[in-house]
């Protein structure tokens, strides 16, 4: 074992003439809750599909609970759990029929399957085929699924899709308490509200490269803008103004409406971490 | 290094699956069906077979062999042993000619290189070669108890009176046309439908679905799916083939050349799964596939009634050798020798070419 969770040293993938992943250095520690995030072709499924050995890197190295990948792959199997973003279920079986499965393959208790049915609240369809399962339904029996084996590593690409406010609260509460028990929880998602809420550390990335890597609270530091909302009155009507305190004339300003007792109300305006990721990653909205 | 509990818990998996298949069921029911149908519509009295009177070898020449048969011979069938210019005619142009409801087995000596190749010929008479059974029975363990490396054997059975009989190359579907040729086409069926069809299309819906994946990345190896895969429908083609055999021809359960053929059919249907599972990206595609290959086999065996160049094609496919075993070990038993000589080596030799392209594609392609 690694005083790391995750290892990722200088990885290289390309196809062809396109490279997916384009030198990434990433540490991810025990127990810590990492997000990855970045937008569409950035190289997050690619990185995650190296990390579960299902595909060669380029050049680089990674390294998962101390194994080599892919040289080491099987015996990396066992403490390692994958949610994928579409459902891999065998549609005919029912939800116990499949976490009993694979139960039996981790070589765990059957007597694990209620209690992980139970979590993801989905002891009432247990005996359903999963063909009948909802969307939301079948994503929560993929988490259940990769949950039975208690794994050190657990990945997941965009967990809480296609759930409702319920079960994304359900399933964040989870990744939480998982985290809390040692278990490396390592996230891909387009939720930055989720990232905001549970990720530990937070990465980003964009066109295969890593743009920047550190703490939610650290990211809203670094990028907030000090900026207030004032509202006050002017010919009996109430205006809104934004004000930038990092600016002398703005600050002037603020302070000239309080003291000449027209404002009405005032408040900060509430860090976006959306903002961030569009600044960083280079995009715009719409 | 394949684990027995993880094998245990993958093959449960398949059959649960298959449990849970309809429609792979009622194919199943449906094969098992028709073969109970024909079963039940045989005709209960069948007509007499014709026996013969007595047997006869006829020699070129005297070898060893020759006299070991002559010294040999059992008292049951009566066997004469005779050289050939004693039983000519001297006006029926070098042709032999039997006494009526005899039949005979000449021998023919010719020298290559240092060996010699013995050509044999069955003279009989009545509606089938069958007639010839009961001497063949004891002659070719006869051959096998004095092998000689050197010998070459090949054996035609004749019909007296000029006409010869069909060779194994050249029988097709219609001169076949008895209960054995529809337990061949079954059991060939059962066959095609568990090793091939069956694993192509589970094998894609597993890929499609992502579930291969699943499997793959949890604790089971890759190597172990493979094999609970094969077992799986291997041991669902034999019981297939049990049955269809228990219910058609009860007696040729206990022919273990029956057995050896059907375990070579499958392990090459299964070898051409691998390749069209490992080829086809979905599994509507596969199923094509599948579907094209049967289909493609069976115009073959058409057209090589028809046109002498398709022959050449139909002998490279190991379907056409399977259905002859099965039909010839269907009607009576066989042994090794006369296995041999209707295709038994050929089947071996391209079984085992089906096998090393199917390694070969999965592991240049593979099924994730």
């Amino acid at each position: 074992m690694t005083s790391t969770g995750i290892e990722i040293n200088d990885l290289v993938v390309r196809f062809g003439r396109f490279t997916a992943v384009d030198h990434l250095t990433l540490a991810v520690k025990p127990g810590e809750l990492f997000g990855f995030l970045g937008p569409n072709g950035a190289g997050k499924t690619t990185t995650i599909k190296v990390l579960i050995g299902s595909l060669r890197p380029t050049s680089g190295s990674v390294k998962v609970a101390g194994f080599n990948i892919p040289s080491e792959f099987e015996k990396a199997k066992p403490i390692f759990g994958y949610v994928p973003d579409t459902e891999n279920h065998i549609e005919e079986f029912s939800g116990r029929e499949n976490l009993e499965l694979y139960a039996d393959l981790y070589g765990v208790s059957r007597a694990v399957v209620g209690p992980a049915l139970a979590r993801l609240e989905l002891s009432e369809a247990a005996e359903v085929a999963v063909r009948r399962y909802s969307k939301g339904m079948r994503r929560k029996l993929l988490i259940a699924r990769e949950i039975l084996h208690e794994p050190q590593i657990l990945y997941l690409d965009e967990p809480t899709a296609n759930l409702d406010i319920h079960s994304t609260a359900l399933v964040r509460q989870l990744l939480r308490d998982l985290a809390a028990r040692g278990t490396t929880v390592f996230l891909t998602t387009h939720d930055m509200e989720e990232v905001e809420q549970i990720c530990d550390r937070v990465a980003i990335l964009c066109k295969g490269k890593l743009v920047e890597s550190d703490t939610p609270t650290n990211f809203v530091t670094r990028h907030v803008k000090r900026i207030v909302a004032a509202q006050y009155e002017r010919n009996r009507e109430v205006v809104r103004e934004s004000l930038d305190l990092d600016l002398d004339e703005q600050r002037e300003r603020l302070a000239e409406l309080i003291r000449t007792e027209r404002c009405v109300r005032v408040h900060s305006q509430e860090f976006n971490f959306h903002d961030v990721f569009l600044k960083l990653t280079g995009q715009t909205y719409a | 290094m394949i684990r027995i509990s993880m094998l245990q818990i993958l093959l449960g998996r398949e059959f649960m699956r298959l449990k849970k298949n309809p429609s792979a069921l009622l194919l199943l029911g449906m094969l098992a069906a028709v073969a109970l149908l024909m079963a039940t519509s045989r005709p209960v009295d069948k007509p007499a077979k014709p026996v013969a009177d007595n047997f006869w070898i006829i020699y070129d020449r005297e070898t060893a062999w020759v006299q070991f048969l002559a010294k040999n011979r059992p008292e049951h069938p009566p066997i004469k042993v005779l050289k050939k210019d004693r039983l000519t005619n001297p006006n029926s142009n070098g042709r032999i000619s039997l006494p009526p409801g005899d039949c005979g087995l000449e021998i023919k000596h010719k020298d290559v290189g240092e060996g010699v190749e013995v050509s044999l010929t069955g003279l009989y008479f009545g509606p089938s070669s069958d007639i010839m059974d009961p001497l063949m029975n004891w002659f070719w363990p006869k051959v096998v108890e004095f092998q000689d490396e050197k010998v070459k054997f090949d054996y035609l059975p004749q019909l007296m009176g000029g006409r010869r009989q069909k060779t194994a190359e050249e029988t097709s579907l219609s001169d076949l046309v008895k209960a054995e040729v529809v337990g061949t086409v079954l059991l060939l069926i059962v066959q095609f439908f568990t090793c091939c069809h069956l694993l192509v299309s589970f094998t894609s819906q597993d890929r499609e679905r992502g579930t291969l994946t699943a499997l793959v990345l949890s604790p089971a190896r890759m190597s172990e799916i493979l094999v609970a895969r094969f077992i799986f429908h291997l041991a669902l083609s034999m019981s297939g083939s049990i049955a269809v055999v228990a219910i058609l021809q009860p007696a040729a359960l206990a022919r273990p050349v029956l057995w050896l053929t059907l375990l070579l059919t499958s392990i090459g249907l299964m070898s051409v799964g691998t390749c069209i599972a490992t080829m086809a990206k979905t599994q509507a595609s596969a199923a094509l596939l599948g579907l094209c290959y049967m289909l493609g086999g069976a115009v073959l065996f058409y057209l090589s009634t028809k046109f002498t160049a398709f022959g050449l094609l139909k002998r490279m496919s190991f379907e056409s050798y399977s259905f002859l075993l099965i039909y010839q070990t269907l009607k009576a038993p066989i042994v090794v020798e006369q296995a041999m000589l209707l295709g038994m080596g050929w089947l071996v030799g391209i079984v085992l070419a089906w096998v090393y392209v199917a390694r070969t594609t999965f592991y240049r392609f593979g099924w994730r």
